[in-house]
């Protein structure tokens, strides 16, 4: 209860002209990156951490920004996929599947106002499911000790690499591998010694995550962009759109599917770095299959909207709760704002309440807010966004390439920030056209650490009886949970 | 993403990558103090600075021969050099992949600029080359002229020069105008906002 409490409090101390006008602004910005191709949301925020860091925002004010153009952006995907049949994002593209069909029947302004509304709704879904889950898992959370702790780095790595891999699992985990092994590079945790640095310098402290998340995530897109890039612009004029008002009767029939979606962005979005895009196919896919109105998907159905965009906001609550309680980000993005955080001198884990008792319910009660600016900007913005797709991607891509070199640069002024942020891009480029994914090799990096010092801490506590492990109930939980996972993606393959 | 075959040629030789590092990764992880003492503690293996990457490093090995084993029983190795090298003929006379590599040097080449002036021996390079004659590549290699805003501008200005040709477009000395005008505007507004507002010192 006294978590309750302290949300509304500080939800009402946020409330002030300056934080409502920051968060206006960013939610603006937001939505102009989802509904660009080539910008997301991680993008986004990792670009506004470089600027509110140099800012020296007070820490309330820096994650309003971020929350703001995290949710903008999640959300501004649907815009363009509606009108232009382009989603702006990963998030976007199953809203684009039954979006422009529906379009083309002169439903876009109908489609663009219930894919707010279920946006809306599906974050302020993920706002109550931090409400509810985040004290208990906090309380869970400081019972963890060393094994519990290896554990859930292993299972968040594995789970994130068999769940991100368009191909074989196996190429997914050999990138959570990959970033574990970059994370001993530096300094031995606890020996102190010198490992894989090769007498450089710079290595010593490390690598830090944010030069390669910039990397990772941008370069590649870059490329990519402009090798598909066509003589051809995409300056096809968007039909004009009706009257930009929802059917509440329907949403409102429509409320198993909305209550179903918010669950399953709120699960997805809780498993370390498997984000937006996949929350939204996934709850997409369930929908379809459950749905009394199979025959209408894929040919305009709204129901399958409702279900993707609910979903795809619902993501982001459930993966602050992972972030918040543990310290392992739910989602690409969340792996961006844990830096961010960090930087303002917050460590998210078990020990947050403790150190900052304010900061969860605050960080709850920011994306509140979050989720009604961008309700608002939503329906303000809907037939003005697509025309930020008139600029050409010939001429952002360079700008992109711009904020990437300087934002990897403005965290600790070290040019060698810059080279393993090009190097790792274009490596990942190549690794991402031979199907690996990204996330799992950022995860890794996060988790290493964690990973490694709670393994050699939990063998020295059991090095007498390595039996102690499975019988600590959280241990076998998580025990259980790898073995399945793992066994579940073998079965699959036969299958 | 590739397709299928190529795709399963590709995994043969990430996997063969892939053992080669986690065998090196194996062998330097051996190097470092596996017994002995530390601090007058006795150390045992499991708490080494060793033990993790052997772990991470034998995984990987794993890995990556499932990854081969799968790629050879999928596709077969047939064929498997004459195949690498018509691929990389193809891809490199091909309009993408001339654009990739095109790319790719211009992000490096921008990078290697802004780094120019750390390196002593440059402004050396260019007097010996004579090119100090030529006021550009003199002034270009002090610390003053390779910095962020000058490199900024020829990366832009090369980039867009290259890729952006709409149809339709500007043409002729309007095309150039206007793209010079961004180029230099861009890293000229972005240098400002970091260097005089946000403080952030920039190389």
């Amino acid at each position: 209860m006294e978590h309750f409490t302290t949300f509304f409090t500080s939800l009402g101390s946020l409330i002030t002209p300056f934080n409502c006008f920051l968060l206006l602004f960013t939610v603006v910005v937001g939505i102009i990156f989802g509904a660009l191709p080539g910008l997301s949301a991680t993008l986004g925020i990792a670009l506004l951490t470089t600027v509110t860091y140099s800012l020296n925002l007070p820490t309330e004010a820096s994650m309003l920004a971020l929350m703001g153009i995290y949710v903008g952006a999640i959300y501004g995907g649907s815009h363009p996929a509606i009108l232009l049949n382009i989603p702006g994002t990963g998030a976007g593209a199953a809203t684009a599947v039954e979006g422009y069909p529906l379009n083309l029947k002169g439903r876009a302004g109908e489609t663009i106002a219930t894919a707010t509304i279920m946006s809306f709704i599906g974050t302020v879904f993920g706002v109550l499911a931090m409400l509810m889950f985040i004290p208990i898992l906090s309380k869970t959370a400081l019972m963890f000790q060393s094994s519990e702790y290896l554990l859930l780095a292993l299972f968040g790595v594995l789970i994130c690499g068999s769940l991100t891999s368009a191909d074989s699992p196996v190429k997914g985990w050999i990138m959570g591998l990959l970033g574990m092994l970059a994370a001993t590079i530096g300094m031995d945790p606890m020996h102190g010694h010198q490992r894989f640095t090769f007498g450089v310098p710079e290595l010593i402290g490390g690598i830090t995550p944010i030069p390669v998340i910039l990397g990772g995530f941008a370069i590649p897109q870059i490329i990519q962009t402009i090798v598909q890039s066509s003589k051809k612009d995409a300056s096809s004029k968007p039909s004009a759109i009706s009257r930009v008002w929802p059917n509440f009767k329907y949403i409102y029939r429509k409320v198993t599917v909305g209550i179903r979606s918010g669950l399953i962005g709120v699960g997805v979005g809780s498993i370390p770095g498997v984000g937006e895009d996949i929350a939204a196919w996934l709850s997409y896919d369930v929908s379809k299959k459950a749905s009394k109105e199979k025959e209408e998907y894929g040919k305009g159905s709204l129901e399958g909207v409702v279900a993707a965009e609910t979903a795809n906001n619902a993501c982001i609550g459930g993966a602050l709760i992972p972030l918040l309680t543990l310290g392992v980000p739910g989602s690409p993005p969340a792996m961006m704002l844990l830096g961010a955080i960090m930087l303002n001198g917050i460590v998210p884990g078990p020990r947050l309440p403790v150190e900052n008792p304010g900061f969860i319910p605050q960080m709850s009660a920011i994306l509140l807010m979050a989720s009604f600016t961008m309700l608002i900007c939503g329906f303000l913005m809907s037939r003005v966004s697509i025309y930020v797709l008139r600029i050409p991607v010939t001429l952002l891509m360079p700008v992109v390439a711009l904020f990437a070199v300087i934002g990897s640069y403005s965290f600790d002024f070290s040019i060698f920030n810059v080279y393993l942020m090009i190097g790792f891009g274009i490596v990942a480029y190549f690794l991402r056209q031979m199907a690996y994914p990204i996330a799992p090799l950022v995860i890794g990096i996060i988790l290493g650490p964690m990973a490694e010092v709670n393994l050699r801490r939990t063998l020295i506590d059991h090095s007498d009886n390595l039996a102690g492990i499975f019988m600590r109930p959280i241990s076998l939980t998580l025990i259980l949970l790898i073995i399945g996972s793992l066994f579940l993606q073998f079965r699959k393959k036969k299958a | 993403m590739l397709s299928e075959k190529p795709l399963r040629k590709a995994d043969i030789i990430t996997g063969v990558i892939l053992l080669i590092l986690s065998a090196a990764i194996i062998i330097e992880a051996l190097q470092m103090p596996i017994g002995g003492t530390f601090a007058g503690v006795e150390n045992t293996w499991y708490v080494s600075p060793a033990s993790f990457p052997l772990i991470i490093g034998s995984l990987l090995a794993v890995c990556a021969v499932y990854l081969i084993v799968r790629a050879v029983k999928l596709e077969g190795a047939k064929d498997f050099f004459t195949y690498c090298l018509s691929q990389i003929r193809s891809s490199l006379t091909h309009p993408a992949g001339r654009k990739l590599v095109i790319i790719i040097g211009l992000l490096l080449s921008y990078i290697a600029f802004l780094s120019l002036h750390w390196f002593d021996d440059v402004s050396n390079t260019v007097q010996r080359l004579s090119l100090h004659h030529v006021y550009v590549f003199r002034y270009l290699a002090t610390p003053e002229g390779a910095n962020y805003f000058s490199s900024s501008v020829i990366f832009l200005f090369a980039f867009t020069q290259y890729f952006h040709r709409p149809a339709g477009g500007l043409k002729g000395w309007k095309r150039h105008a206007l793209l010079s005008a961004i180029s230099v505007l861009f890293p000229f507004l972005m240098g400002f906002l970091f260097s005089e507002y946000l403080k952030v010192p920039l190389p």
